[in-house]
């Protein structure tokens, strides 16, 4: 017999069997056969990659060799990475294209352990570090993630539901099963932290049936007619916490030591239960070194310092993003130093926080929020910044009370000359505490053009200044001893309140 | 001897082909109770019925022709001579434009171990050499040739033939055929095996079936065609088609219904393809239509000379007698000659469809069955080809092609049963799977275009083609049959 008749022959056993399978066992044939598809699709996607990366000429910088030392680390989360949009999802294209650039522009992951230690001050990273972390444990966010780490020698984070991913019997189309999970963890690129157990679906919150969020409002007790009492509350969260962990770690035989919240809200968003929020937090540090939530301007920078607390900001890719746009977000989160001078030809990292805020062609528009009444920015990447003097010049002011922030760390926490036109204040404000360090009169100071303020720090002594004359100085508590620049405006009227810079200038102090 | 004898002969021992043959059986055995009892949650009806009926078919064939075909001619050498008959035969052929071929196919004809017999050719109005080649043999008395003037097609021509014809028994090939020297020998003897007999088909292969790989498939496609399912009609002595390159037919059986056959009609126009399958439809038939057809055609020269009576005659098919044919070469021809075979497989299914379910059960069901899977089949592919792919179930399609796949080797398997040092069976899957692909949607194209008959064929291209194979054929014309054959380049029109 030919070789070629005895290879044939092999193939038909082989065939039967396919057909026996088809008849006889058609999901474990499904399964198999998904895995292998699954398999191959992978491995010429990351061939795919790879000849991209090696076709493509331009020289790629080399991460190790950095000198510079990361000041701070940005943290992006995704969902899933679908090839039709759905809910939350990045396109494919739009997230290879995110990572590829990232290659190029020299950013490198890092794992978990080592955000951990950088946060905690015990170790120094390159600069262009960063952490890649995918919420919710979603299929596609591994199968089509998988070969783009793999190509770029990245790695990843990816927080999961036990409830769907650790449990052998619960196979979901579209969250990742058991087997996944494991394989993802063999594969060296995946380390796996918590996200939810039971706290990623909704509660009832009132009698008549609305849902709230797990985490951030208190349960409707339907048998007893009434809301849970806020030791109810912390026991149900603690339950959450204890039982996901010990899930987790039984499972995947590894310590948990992060969490990222459910939707990304850590109590702001409740619907029931305003002092969630803290009650919250003290629970959660009890089970975790690290905790992730989703990063919003009021938050304050978007980077992640050493010697913070254990709350970890991310930032969150909108699906809409392409390459270019998270390319200018990380850009602007870029940590900056003094002196420091802008006259606004782009946006060099002036991230709104209320308002409306237009930054380009030479100067900064700043407009009140019509609901609120007031406006405010911040420049990003601007933490560090210790002694300074950070001085605006304004072509049009029309504003009943304007804020000159420094040392601000968020919108909780900073020092502020808050001038009008009866007052100029020195306002220290910590965890959301706001203080009167000292006032002067000041009638009409405000109105016309081309005016000057700026707000002056150096260790523990404030000044603020209105056209280069210090009117007012003091002294303030030690706690705020670095943070960045803020502009805070404000209306009493119904009009619109408007401030347009020309320049603004942060001197060393 | 005309081709590789590997692949000629040589069956396994008895011991190892049924062993391969109830490996077949049980593995189609297992599917079907596969399909039946574990496949409930199958989308539709139709779908559920069709995958049972298409397997238990396959293993109905299978199983009757393995257990029940006995070779007739086998049958028949049990006779004492003395009870047997010395049937006079008259073999015909109608040929049109055939210069190069046509040599070996009168070759083939005079060397028949078979000697009472005269062999009569009808040069349909050739306007190539093929006349000067039927001279020479004729003026050596070899051969009667009939010269038409006009060209009237096959069935017209073969019609003039019967008419000179003095034989007992008819026997037909094609133009582009050649016969082993002892099959005329062996299918008329055939005969001697019962009254009833009204005729016999041989058994076919391709004659250039090593060419390439188009050749190679239709060559093992062939060999189940003849041993398994002609086998299997056989058994209940209602093979459907006596086909034409070895088709012998006894006078008695045939010669009343000619007029009706040579001027066919189907939607009102006349029906020039089918000259095999209508004829044997006639013998098949002749209990239930002969006396209409008589009628109507009561002034033909044909009844007018002696009126058979009509019997329920049986048509068997005999495995021993050899013939081989040209086979298309290229793909495209192949689906010429596709389009002309579902062309007349359309028509004869309204002709022999009418009556052929007074025969046996089995037969008929089977029969029946094609009928549907050739209607339903395509539709089946679609879905599973294209339409549940694009909702985005590939895995379906992979599946169905194994299912065709594993279909085309249980026909391979049977090949590789019949010819053990023969390695062609590998190609009988491909022939399943292309049947699927491409054939099997001919089906709608030649109903559709169904009244353009004409024998499609470019004298263009066969003119410049004679051109250079008559130099290659001046270089040795003894040489090897097949080699000759295999330089032939273009489709000769007579199936």
């Amino acid at each position: 017999m030919k070789k070629i008749e005895i290879f044939v022959l092999l193939l038909i056993p082989i065939l039967f069997l396919l057909i026996l399978g088809k008849y006889y066992f058609p999901e474990t044939l499904q399964e198999a056969s998904e895995e292998t598809k699954n398999e191959v699709i992978m491995t010429t996607n990351y061939y795919n990659y790879r000849t991209e990366l090696y076709l493509d000429k331009e020289q790629y910088p080399t991460y190790s060799e950095r000198n510079e030392r990361a000041q701070s680390i940005p943290v992006l989360v995704y969902h899933g990475i679908s090839n039709q949009p759905y809910k939350e999802d990045t396109t494919l294209n739009n997230f290879k294209e995110q990572l590829f650039r990232l290659k190029k522009e020299g950013y490198q992951t890092i794992t978990l352990q080592d955000f951990y230690d950088f946060v905690e001050g015990k170790k120094e990273l390159p600069e262009k570090s960063f952490l890649l972390t995918f919420d919710d444990g979603i299929k596609s966010s591994y199968y089509n993630v998988d070969p783009i780490l793999k190509a770029l020698n990245y790695s990843a984070v990816i927080f999961i539901i036990s409830k769907y991913s650790v449990n052998e019997t619960h196979n979901s189309v579209y969250y990742l099963n058991y087997n996944e999970i494991k394989e993802m963890k063999n594969t060296g690129r995946w380390e796996l932290q918590a996200h939810a157990k039971d706290s990623h679906n909704l509660i009832p919150i009132d009698s008549s049936g609305n849902l709230g969020r797990f985490f951030s409002s208190k349960m409707w007790l339907a048998d007893q007619v009434r809301l849970e009492t806020n030791e109810e509350y912390i026991e149900r969260v603690n339950t959450e916490f204890t039982s996901l962990n010990e899930d987790l770690t039984e499972k995947l035989d590894q310590n948990i030591y992060a969490f990222a919240f459910p939707f990304g809200d850590m109590g702001e968003a409740s619907l029931n239960f305003p002092e969630a929020r803290e009650m919250l937090a003290n629970e959660a540090v009890k089970h975790y070194k690290l905790i992730f939530h989703q990063h919003w301007p009021s938050k304050g920078f978007s980077g992640n310092y050493p010697g913070e607390e254990i709350f970890v900001r991310r930032i969150t890719v909108y699906s809409h993003w392409n390459d270019q746009e998270l390319m200018w977000v990380l850009e602007k989160a870029e940590d900056k130093s003094t002196p420091f001078y802008d006259d606004f030809e782009f946006n060099t990292g002036w991230i709104k926080v209320a308002g409306d805020v237009i930054v380009g062609n030479s100067s900064l528009v700043m407009k009140t929020s019509n609901i609120t009444h007031d406006g405010s920015v911040f420049l990003d990447g601007s933490a560090l910044f210790k002694d300074y003097v950070f001085k605006i010049s304004m072509k049009e002011l029309n504003v009943s009370e304007l804020s000159l922030r420094a040392r601000y760390k968020n919108e909780y926490n900073y020092l502020s000359c808050d001038f009008n036109n009866k007052k100029i204040r020195i306002i220290e404000r910590i965890d959301g505490q706001r203080r009167e360090l000292a006032f002067i009169n000041s009638p009409n100071i405000l109105g016309g053009s081309n005016k000057i303020a700026a707000i002056r720090v150096k260790n523990n002594s404030v000044g603020c200044l209105f056209d280069n004359k210090e009117l007012i100085t003091t002294r303030f508590n030690e706690d705020l001893i670095n943070g960045g620049v803020s502009i805070r405006i404000s209306e009493s009227s119904e009009k619109e309140g408007v401030l347009t810079l020309n320049e603004v200038n942060i001197e060393n102090a | 001897m005309f081709i590789s004898l590997e692949c000629f002969g040589g069956k396994m021992s008895t011991l190892k082909s049924k062993f391969i043959v109830i490996l077949i059986v049980l593995s189609l055995f297992t599917i079907i109770i596969g399909k039946l009892w574990f496949n409930q949650n199958s989308p539709n009806l139709v779908l559920y019925f069709y995958g049972i009926l298409v397997s238990s078919v396959t293993l109905l064939v299978f199983l009757i022709t393995y257990t029940s075909y006995k070779d007739p001619y086998f049958e028949a050498q049990k006779i004492p001579k003395s009870k047997k008959k010395n049937y006079s035969v008259t073999c015909m052929v109608a040929v049109r434009n055939e210069e190069i071929i046509i040599e070996k196919c009168i070759q083939s004809l005079i060397n028949q171990t078979y000697k009472k017999k005269e062999i009569i050719f009808v040069n349909d109005a050739s306007t190539d050499n093929t006349k000067a080649v039927l001279d020479e043999y004729a003026n050596k008395g070899l051969i009667k040739v009939i010269y038409l003037e006009e060209n009237v097609g096959k069935k017209k021509a073969l019609a003039k033939a019967m008419l000179q014809a003095k034989g007992e028994i008819f026997a037909f090939s094609d133009s582009d055929s050649v016969w082993a020297p002892d099959a005329l020998e062996k299918v008329v003897d055939v005969f001697n095996l019962d009254e009833l007999i009204g005729a016999v088909s041989g058994h076919c292969r391709a004659l250039n079936g090593d060419k390439n790989l188009i050749t190679k498939i239709q060559d093992s496609w062939y060999e189940g065609q003849f041993s398994i399912r002609k086998a299997f009609e056989s058994v209940f002595g209602s093979v459907t088609c006596v086909s034409g390159p070895l088709a012998v037919f006894r006078k008695s059986a045939i010669f009343n219904y000619i007029p009706a056959w040579e001027n066919d009609k189907f939607l009102g126009q006349e029906f020039k393809f089918a000259t095999d399958r209508t004829l044997t439809g006639f013998v098949l038939c002749a209990k239930s239509i002969g006396k209409k057809l008589k009628r109507k055609y009561s002034d033909s020269p044909f009844i007018k000379a002696e009126n058979f009576p009509e019997r329920s005659w049986k048509v068997l098919y005999c495995k021993s007698a050899r013939s081989w044919t040209e086979v298309p070469d290229t793909f495209r021809k192949m689906l010429r000659q596709q389009i002309r075979w579902k062309k007349s497989f359309i028509r004869n299914s309204f002709f022999t469809g009418k009556h052929y379910w007074k025969k046996p059960l089995p037969v008929s069901f089977v029969y029946y069955m094609h009928i549907a899977f050739v209607l339903v089949g395509p539709l089946i592919a679609f879905r599973h080809l294209i339409y549940l792919p694009i909702q985005g179930n590939l895995f379906s399609a992979f599946l169905y092609i194994a299912g065709v796949l594993f279909l085309g080797f249980t026909f391979g398997l049977a090949y590789k049963v019949e010819h053990k040092n023969c390695h062609k069976w590998i190609y009988r899957p491909l022939m399943s799977l292309m049947s699927t692909m491409v054939l099997s949607w001919l089906i709608f194209y030649s109903a559709l275009t169904i009244r353009n008959n004409k024998w499609l064929r470019s004298n263009y291209v066969k003119e410049k083609i004679v051109k250079e194979t008559v130099i290659k054929h001046k270089v040795g014309f003894n040489q090897h049959f097949y080699n000759l054959s295999s330089i032939l380049k273009f489709k000769r029109g007579t199936k």
